[in-house]
């Protein structure tokens, strides 16, 4: 009996060791993500901002590729989907214009491998946290509403300001969306930006411009 | 006692050691490519997709035992984005494998679409990735759900005697049943059944330049057309495979698919007309097996 004890006593100690030693590890190597507070509850890494005026979201999601009906099955199936995929648009925006330190995570958690390295190469969004101002933030999200709601696309439109940028920019994407073992993610995108034209400008200036935002060619990224 | 309890330890650092790892594995599973039907071991980091589209002459539904009336390859180059559309005369004499020689179209009826892969594959070299075929109902079907096709009609010309196909030349709209009529017309054309596979060829083109219009304003308009395809075509494609396909397709430009049909010579197998394929073709098919456009 009083071995029994001393083994588990054992066992208690060098986990407890365990844990001190992990905790002190992370402590030691990770004091500089410890800094600062940012806007919206803050993560790890951000430094407090002046918050910018940043445009309400404009969001839809309806069904896609349906001819007549749906079955009640399909409509479940579509309510459920609707605000995960609110929330990862969202998200993926936020990352980026507002917050593009947490660009990272994001890339990593909602897209996939060849997505994410596309949209890196693509430079859209903005430099640096809290320089940019939206204006418009609009989405239309349709899902498939066929074979278990799996598939969507967001088609998204946000006009920002600031970023180092003369002009406002405006930004038009899609992304292209799967769903599989209950989590959703990017596999495609498509990124068009550049300048805002002017409200009573020329309107061609908008869809055909040939000029992105900061001087780069506009990007068409494909899975 | 010691090594007792060194045993624990050793268990409980190990299945922290082992999370992680599942968690990882687990990560790359859900990224992994979803391709890969034809052959298994199909990997699209090759950056080149190819998809065997056979048009049957079953005047419903798309059974295997049918003759193939139209058969193109389609390919598409995942780096460049340009794609090509390679069409073969359904007269095509050709060996089928395991059959000896005869018309390409009757591989379709000897072994289903798979042995046509296997047909066309031991022709060109070219490793296919996927079939779709579809029938004349299916094919007018999936016109007429995506309300008709814009096509350039080369030359005036009547075909009422046979496949119905009756146009003036210049640009307009088919719909589902003009479309079928003009994809069979070959009676017309002083080219015959290669003018005919050329014209289906322009057609296809046709159909990725509206897909492309139509995404382009709206991307959910995908969805509309992987249903038209789900509804009146068979394949071998689940639906992750259809949905990364179209997109594919949505983002190649009309001007950057080069329609070639193969060069041939007509002939006579016993009291059979037939088209012998060019030996110039090879050098057709090892540029598309290279760069997957044409």
């Amino acid at each position: 009996m009083p071995d029994q004890k001393r083994t588990w006593i054992l066992i208690v100690a060098a986990v407890a060791v365990v844990l001190a030693v992990a905790t002190t590890i992370a402590l030691v190597e990770l004091p500089g993500q410890r800094i600062g507070i940012g806007r919206e509850g803050g993560r790890p890494g951000e430094t407090a901002l002046p918050d910018l005026p940043q445009a309400t979201w404009e969001m839809s999601v309806h069904a896609s590729g349906v001819e007549g009906k749906l079955t009640g099955a399909e409509k479940k199936a579509l309510q459920r989907q609707r605000p995960e995929l609110r929330v990862l648009v969202k998200r993926v925006y936020d990352s980026l214009f507002i917050h593009p330190n947490r660009l990272a995570d994001t890339l990593k958690e909602n897209f996939s491998e060849p997505a994410a390295v596309s949209l890196r190469r693509a430079g859209a969004g903005a430099d640096e946290a809290g320089r940019v101002a939206t204006t418009l933030r609009r989405a239309t999200i349709g899902i498939q509403a066929t074979g278990g709601a799996r598939m969507a696309v967001a088609s998204v439109t946000v006009h920002a300001d600031g970023d180092g940028s003369d002009q406002p920019v405006v930004h038009r994407s899609a992304l292209w969306l799967e769903r599989a073992r209950g989590d959703w993610k990017v596999v495609a995108f498509d990124v068009r930006q550049g300048p805002l034209p002017e409200p009573s400008g020329d309107k061609k200036g908008d869809e055909t411009s040939k000029q992105r935002g900061k001087g780069k060619k506009p990007n068409r990224k494909s899975p | 006692m010691i090594r007792r309890t060194c045993i624990l330890l050793a268990f409980i650092l190990g299945v922290s050691a082992v999370v992680p790892l599942i968690g990882g594995s687990e990560a790359t599973r859900a990224t992994a490519p979803l391709f890969g039907r034809v052959h298994k071991s199909f990997q699209p980091e090759k950056g080149k997709i190819f998809v065997l589209a056979i048009g049957n002459d079953a005047r419903s539904g798309n059974p295997d035992r049918s003759l193939a009336d139209a058969i193109h390859i389609l390919g598409i180059n995942t780096r460049t984005m340009k794609g090509g559309i390679l069409n073969f005369p359904r007269d095509s004499w050709v060996n089928i494998p395991g059959q000896g020689s005869a018309k390409i179209n009757e591989a379709l009826f000897r072994g289903g679409p798979e042995l046509l892969a296997r047909t066309v594959e031991a022709v060109t070299g070219i490793r296919l990735d996927y079939w779709v075929m579809v029938g004349f109902e299916g094919f007018q079907g999936i016109v007429q759900d995506l309300r008709g096709v814009e096509m350039n009609v080369p030359t005036t010309h009547n075909d009422t005697g046979a496949s119905g196909s009756v146009l003036t030349a210049g640009m307009q709209k088919l719909q589902g049943y003009q479309a079928l009529a003009y994809a069979r017309a070959r009676k017309s054309f002083s080219g015959g059944d290669v003018a005919r596979t050329t014209h289906q060829g322009d057609m296809l083109v046709a159909l990725q330049r509206k897909l492309q219009t139509q995404t382009a304003k709206n991307p959910a308009a995908l969805f509309r057309w992987i249903a038209a395809t789900k509804r009146h075509a068979r394949f071998d494609l689940r639906a992750d495979e259809m949905f990364r396909l179209g997109i594919l397709a949505t983002q190649i430009k009309s001007k950057d698919i080069g329609n070639v049909t193969l060069p041939v010579s007509l002939g006579w197998v016993g009291a059979a007309s037939v088209v012998f394929i060019s030996p110039n073709a090879k050098s057709i098919y090892e540029r598309f097996r290279e760069n997957g456009s044409l």
